[in-house]
């Protein structure tokens, strides 16, 4: 028996030697495996830093090699540029060579006649060789005009004048109004820059019109006492007027343009509107749309009060007649712009989108057009987007105002029609509603009956159970049991004690309970009693907003018939014909 | 062709005597921009106080009124037939008690008046609130817009 025991024993030890044994093994192999794999993660992060290092320098080669094809591209660009300037400098002096010459000396002569330093000969004599050189260009009769003019030769200027008239009538008239205004000769001014807006369509004016029509409405062209530019823009006016949905388009337009105008109404003073009606955002809304009346009136009003200085327009005019008698004619600019470009090009070093863009650009300044009403709209509502002086502000204010009256008109209307007839009242649950605060005491009076009925649900849920009620009984009865059991003595003493402590507990149960009940019915006529009191509160402070609401917006909604009057006291036909450099101001009190 | 204004309601049997026979007639044509021209001008002096007196015959629906509003319309727009779009007018009332607004209907040629809480027929409900609060002298109600007019004739027109 002790050998099988020793065996066994030592079979023990030699299999833990054994375990031993694989344990060191396995640990020596796995601490291997591990410092191996660290080995592979320092590779893996090297390689990793690799390929990172290799990706930047392909990117950077990338971002060099674009570099180098643009700088290729743009190089290239360039010497195509340079190339072909040359040409084009040859083909714009061989076939406007002359124009460039003719607007040069009309920029001399009127300098000249300014200053009066050059011969009247020596200008006859320039004159009427240019006018052999630049035969069909507008500029040259022109010039032969300004001549005879400066030589007194009546005859010889209208001859020239008519040459002129008839080689490029828009132009003429306008360089001629011009040149009158520098003159002070007004009466004629007026009625070139009659014959120049003649000349244009009213769906289509550009910003030199634009600037033309603010030198006149500031009186820069001189009173207009025969109503010549008056009838041209009535004339316009009735044109436009004729299109089918012209007054809608009008009023539409007006009426975004004075919208625009409307600012947000916080209502911090109804506090109580705010919070318990669902109506607030209408009533919001409505009040924004009433105090825009007082906006626009102060609005109008200071357009009226304000003087011009007319500084700036006189530059602009100034501006105008130099880009007259500078700038290239029509039938040159496709080769102009190609120059123009070409010489970006060569500007930018061979960047020809960036020339590309500046020529756009260039372009656009002067391309925008718009109809003559739209000009109006915007000058008097968008000035500073319009470059609109104040006196094209009031002169718009005063062509439009049939129209700014129907489209203010109607804005008051949309706005009253978006007034609530019944204004919410939403406390908790009670939700109602109210016009005008007359059916307060029924509001009061249907809270209180809601509230009243909300304590009945609550009472009805705070009672006892019939288990509850009846435990009084059903305790004096097991303890009287109880109690007989216990008097039998023997065996029924301990069964009857049970019976008197059950009976006990019963009735303490019944009463507990019933104090619980009694306890929550105060808590509920307390509750309900302060929901009662503030929401009553709640509900007059309400009501009371209300009123004061409607007051309040009938107040503000009155002042539209302030900004219809002012309106009404504008008379556009008086005030276009009136116009003159002596600052009239047109009264609006 | 003049483009026609009058609802085109069929009238039902207890129509009354009074009503006019074309309004029903739905009728083609016209340039709706130059009906809305015309229907922006000012409305006539006596237009207005024709029309004014809706009330002037109490809580009893009035025929004879309704004929003479409808025939002041017609005089006041003599170049629109009126036929069509024109659904009626609503106006403030001033009979007291809880009245709040009334209609001339134009179908039924009759004006009625409608209480605090009884909704007014056929969309009309819309131009109830304007025509208590806005201040309006009434509102002439289209299928398409409500025109409300001023004491002075002045024409405001909601899309």
């Amino acid at each position: 028996m002790a050998d099988g025991v020793d065996i066994i024993n030592a079979i023990n030890k030699n299999l833990s030697r054994v375990n031993e044994n694989i344990n060191a093994n396995l640990n020596d192999g796995f601490n291997e495996v591990r410092s191996n794999l660290r080995v592979i993660d320092n590779h893996v992060i090297t390689v990793d830093d690799n390929v990172r290092l290799i990706n930047s320098e392909v990117a950077k080669l990338a971002a060099d090699f674009a570099e180098f094809v643009q700088t290729d591209i743009k190089q290239k660009a360039l010497i195509r540029a340079e190339a072909k300037i040359g040409n084009l400098r040859d083909k714009l002096k061989d076939q406007f060579g002359h124009h460039e010459t003719v607007r040069k000396h009309t920029v001399g002569i009127l300098q000249a006649d300014d200053l009066e330093i050059v011969r009247k000969e020596t200008i006859t004599t320039v004159t009427e060789e240019l006018m052999l050189a630049a035969p069909g260009y507008w500029l040259a009769p022109c010039l032969v005009a300004i001549s005879a003019w400066i030589n007194d030769n009546e005859e010889l200027a209208d001859r020239a004048v008519r040459e002129a008239i008839k080689r490029d009538d828009e132009k003429t008239s306008l360089l001629f109004g011009l040149i009158c205004r520098r003159a002070e000769r007004k009466a004629p001014c007026l009625k070139w820059i009659q014959r120049y807006l003649a000349n244009q369509d009213e769906e289509r004016l550009d910003r030199k019109t634009v600037i033309i029509l603010d030198a006149f409405a500031s009186g820069l062209l001189g009173a207009d006492s025969e109503g010549i530019v008056a009838r041209q823009l009535e004339e316009w006016l009735t044109r436009l007027a004729d299109k089918a949905g012209f007054v809608d388009q009008q009023t539409s337009q007006w009426s975004e343009a004075i919208n625009l105008k409307k600012k947000p109404f916080s209502g911090d003073s109804y506090t109580y509107l705010k919070k318990y009606s669902k109506t607030w955002s209408k009533l919001q809304k409505i009040m924004e749309g009433a105090h825009l009346h007082e906006e626009i009136y102060a609005y109008f009003e200071n357009i009226f009060e304000q003087q011009s200085s007319g500084m700036a327009l006189r530059e602009q005019l100034d501006e105008i007649l130099s880009s007259l008698v500078t700038d290239f004619d029509e039938e040159e600019i496709p080769l102009r712009q190609e120059y123009k470009q070409t010489e970006l090009v060569i500007e930018y070093d061979g960047d020809e989108n960036r020339a590309k863009q500046d020529m756009q650009s260039l372009q656009t300044t002067f391309e925008t057009h718009k109809d003559f009403t739209q000009l109006l709209t915007d000058a008097a509502m968008k000035p500073e987007t319009a470059h609109a002086s104040i006196s094209t502000q009031k002169f718009a204010i005063a062509l439009s105002r049939d129209w700014i009256s129907n489209a203010y008109n109607d804005i008051v209307a949309k706005n009253r029609m978006e007034i609530p007839h019944n204004i919410e009242i939403n406390v908790d649950n009670f939700n109602d509603n109210t016009v005008d605060g007359k059916n307060e005491a029924e509001l009061v009076a249907k809270f209180e009956k809601m509230v009243a009925g909300e304590i009945s649900v609550a009472n009805a849920a705070n009672t006892m159970t019939v288990f509850e009620q009846y435990c009084m009984y059903g305790g004096i009865g097991v303890a009287v049991i109880g109690l007989l059991a216990m008097l039998n003595g023997g065996g029924w003493v301990f069964l009857g004690l049970l019976g008197i402590a059950g009976g006990i507990g019963l009735i303490l149960h019944h009463f507990s309970r019933k104090k619980a009940v009694e306890l929550r019915r105060q808590q509920i006529a307390y509750e309900f009693d302060k929901k009662k009191k503030d929401g009553v509160g709640i509900i007059r402070a309400v009501i009371a907003e209300v009123v004061d609401f409607r007051a309040y917006f009938a107040k503000k909604d009155s002042e539209s018939t302030k900004v219809l009057n002012l309106l009404e006291q504008i008379k556009p036909e008086e005030y276009v014909r009136k116009l003159s450099d002596t600052s009239r101001r047109l009264k609006v009190a | 062709m003049p483009k026609p204004m009058l609802g085109t309601r069929q009238k039902t049997e207890t129509d009354y005597m009074l009503s006019l026979t074309a309004k029903t007639e739905t009728k083609a044509g016209g340039d709706p921009l130059k009906i809305d021209k015309l229907l922006r001008k000012q409305r006539s002096k006596q237009y207005m106080e024709t029309v004014s007196k809706l009330d002037v015959g109490g809580k009893i629906h009035n025929h004879g009124k309704a004929k003479e509003i409808i025939e002041a319309l017609r005089q006041e727009f003599p170049e629109i037939e009126l036929d069509g779009d024109f659904m009626g007018i609503v106006s403030k009332c001033h009979l007291g008690e809880d009245y709040e607004v009334h209609r001339l209907d134009i179908i039924d040629d009759i004006i009625e008046h409608y209480r605090r809480g009884q909704p007014l027929p056929d969309g009309l409900e819309k131009a109830r609130s304007i025509a208590i609060h806005g201040g309006y002298e009434f509102i002439e109600v289209y299928t398409n817009c409500f025109r409300a007019i001023g004491r002075d004739g002045s024409v405001s027109v909601v899309y």
